[in-house]
């Protein structure tokens, strides 16, 4: 049971899962396109293997321990789930300019910055400078909500 | 001769010259910004160039085409967020030079490594054009076969302390690389009926995933880190005083700018090979030689943790692609890389047709183009002096807590703005978090890239090189039929057993001194 902890073992289960599934997917593919796919996942399953064995082998160190991965992942998940809200909103038709806002704000307040007002006016600033940029300077088209589209057509 | 003089006095119009500067300006500072790169800076520029003459809308773009490559290392080398595709490997080493304290160094190492390619491919342009095309004809699609796998067996051979998680790199890379509709009958493969994924992942979305937003991630792990630990967040380097490279440096850095440039200048010419080819390749080469020469000296840092080397090889590389990426295009009509694909665009917008004719029916426009070049790169040095240094005090300055939020913005806008398509944004973030997760478990992202860029390529060349040779796989080490594919093949193989061997040879007398003590 005490190899369960080295991240490099959940690795290789991983990447034995990924290359399995891989495997199974080409399989349904038409002849001319299978071959070059299932030899791919069959590496990927081979590598899975070496790496699950050096594993195995070798003592259990600190960095190798998977809690400490987990625990090093824990912060950088909150920025992942803001980030995803932002797509969220984007795709709900919100709109570049407020979803940019609530995500700045949003992550800003998360990473320790105290003051509400301070926060909003960087975040105001930064979404307006990088919508400028693209959008006003650059003309890059990104996906703003009507009222915007409205106001600065 | 006289076409030459012909070109120079088509560009040293006034107008031509600050149009010139303009783009150099423009492409150090989109260069540097996460999330903006070449494609964008050129696709933007495209429309203007209809209300323009030819000269000015050329030159313009020329400039933001070898500015570009340089302004990427700045935020590679300051925050490790590569600024374009092609200073992936510059944030390795330059932002830990950087780390160590010495930001001014990696910078001006950026930057003179980028001139120095610059110039040595605009000459190559200027004097060699037509034979290097010949050249390149040569390459059919066992020669492009051969050509993959060396860079991908350079890439693998590079990781010899992890050889298997950079190899399983490759082949994820590969792997991601297959979806979309099949090259032979057309068949939807890792689709999941999305119709956004039958011409394969985005690779810009990808990339800006695999390294912006993972970076993003690694620093708000950090800032994180340090508010649970009641410490003090590390401040972006500072830059302050010189940035010129000493004259031991540059003594030092030479060969490595020579090799870096000649590979740049080769890769360069090859269609579909590009820059991110160039600057692996060229990172390889680098690596055996600071292994060799300076690998262990005091003072010196491991390769990967902050060599000089480590910044120059690359930076040489994709500058000298910038301009020698134009010898198939002038020479016969065939883009080298995606930006001079647009290139092709803006000559067909002022009724030009690349290719030979081009020398022929627009002589002063087809020699300007190359003149530009050097010019371009002769007063890029200066420029980027200045414009880093600008840059630098105005961005750089932001406390890191600040500065995530902001390049995750600019990434995920970059990821938008690439296909205008809320799907580019998904993978990013896919991308993000599988960037992250990889550098946990100590798996090199470069491999994947490299994999991701040449994937099709190698698909293709592969299955239609062995419909020429009826299944033969011999066909790739054939030294009459396919001498280069030989020798090609031959140096790919060279560099995946290297390594092997090395482990081996150091393993055994390991595993002897163990045996015997154990007898004792």
């Amino acid at each position: 049971m005490q190899h369960l902890v080295k991240k490099d073992l959940w690795l290789a289960l991983s990447l034995m899962l990924l290359g399995s599934y891989c495997f199974v997917q080409s399989m349904g593919f038409d002849t001319s396109s299978r071959s070059y796919p299932l030899l791919l996942a069959s590496i990927i399953m081979l590598i899975a293997l070496q790496i699950g064995w050096k594993s195995l082998k070798a003592f259990v160190q600190s960095q190798d321990d998977i809690s400490t991965l987990m625990h090093q992942i824990k912060s950088p998940l909150v920025s992942v789930a803001i980030i995803c809200l932002w797509a969220g909103l984007l795709s709900v038709g919100v709109g570049y300019l407020p979803a940019s806002f609530i995500m700045l704000m949003l992550m800003l307040l998360t990473f320790g910055e105290k003051h509400v007002i301070k926060t909003s006016v960087i975040s105001l600033v930064t979404v307006a400078l990088v919508f400028t940029l693209f959008y006003v300077i650059f003309g890059i088209p990104l996906p703003v909500n009507s009222l915007t589209h409205t106001l600065l057509s | 001769m006289h076409t030459i003089l012909l070109g120079f006095s088509t560009l040293f119009d006034p107008t031509v010259i600050a149009f010139l500067l303009i783009g150099i300006s423009a492409g150090l500072v989109i260069g540097s910004i996460p999330g903006l790169n070449e494609n964008i800076a050129f696709a933007v520029f495209l429309p203007f160039s209809f209300a323009m003459s030819s000269t000015h809308a050329l030159s313009l773009m020329i400039g933001v085409y070898c500015a570009t490559a340089v302004g990427g290392a700045i935020p590679a080398i300051m925050l490790k967020v590569p600024g374009t595709a092609s200073s992936v490997l510059t944030a390795i080493d330059g932002n830990a030079m950087a780390k160590r304290g010495h930001p001014n160094r990696a910078v001006g190492i950026a930057i003179c490594s980028s001139v120095f390619g610059g110039i040595t491919s605009s000459i190559v342009l200027l004097f060699f054009a037509p034979i290097l095309a010949q050249f390149a004809l040569k390459f059919g699609y066992v020669e492009n076969f051969a050509l993959c796998f060396l860079g991908l067996a350079s890439v693998v051979g590079m990781m010899d302390k992890n050889i298997m998680k950079g190899l399983f790199s490759a082949i994820f890379g590969l792997l991601i690389a297959t979806v979309g509709l099949s090259l032979d009958s057309g068949f939807a493969r890792f689709t999941f009926h999305n119709s956004n994924l039958y011409d394969g992942v985005p690779f810009v979305s990808i990339m800006i995933g695999l390294f912006g937003i993972a970076a993003a991630l690694e620093l708000a792990e950090e800032v994180f880190t340090s508010k649970q630990t009641q410490t003090h967040v590390e401040d972006t380097p500072k830059l302050k005083g010189s940035l010129l490279p000493g004259k031991a440096t540059i003594k030092r850095l030479l060969p490595t700018w020579c090799y870096s440039s000649a590979i740049g200048n080769i890769v360069g010419v090859l269609p579909g090979a590009g820059m991110i080819m160039a600057i692996y390749l060229a990172y390889n080469q680098a690596a055996s030689r600071f292994k060799r020469k300076f690998s262990g000296q005091k003072g010196e840092a491991e390769w990967g943790e902050g060599t000089p080397e480590g910044i120059a090889a690359p930076e040489s590389a994709n500058n000298a692609v910038v301009a020698s990426s134009m010898v198939p295009l002038l020479s016969l009509g065939i883009p080298g890389n995606s930006v001079s694909a647009l290139f092709i665009g803006a000559l067909m917008i002022h009724g030009m047709a690349p290719g030979p004719l081009l020398f022929m029916s627009h002589a002063n426009i087809a020699w300007m183009i190359i003149c530009a070049f050097l010019v371009a790169n002769l007063v890029m040095g200066p420029i980027a002096l200045f414009v880093v240094r600008y840059i630098s005090g105005l961005v750089y300055n932001i406390p890191k807590t600040i500065l995530v939020p902001c390049i995750t913005l600019l990434c995920l806008s970059g990821a938008y703005a690439d296909g205008n398509s809320m799907f580019n944004i998904y993978c990013t973030i896919l991308a993000g978090g599988v960037g992250y997760l990889m550098n946990k478990f100590a798996i090199p992202t470069a491999p994947l890239i490299l994999a991701l860029v040449l994937g099709k390529q190698v698909e293709g060349s592969l299955s239609n090189s062995l419909n020429i040779s009826n299944g033969d796989w011999t066909i790739f080490f054939n030294v009459h039929s396919h001498p280069i594919s030989a020798a090609l093949m031959s140096a790919g193989m060279f560099f995946v057993i290297l390594p092997i061997y090395k482990r081996l040879r150091s393993s055994t007398p390991r595993k002897y001194q163990h045996v015997s003590s154990t007898k004792s």
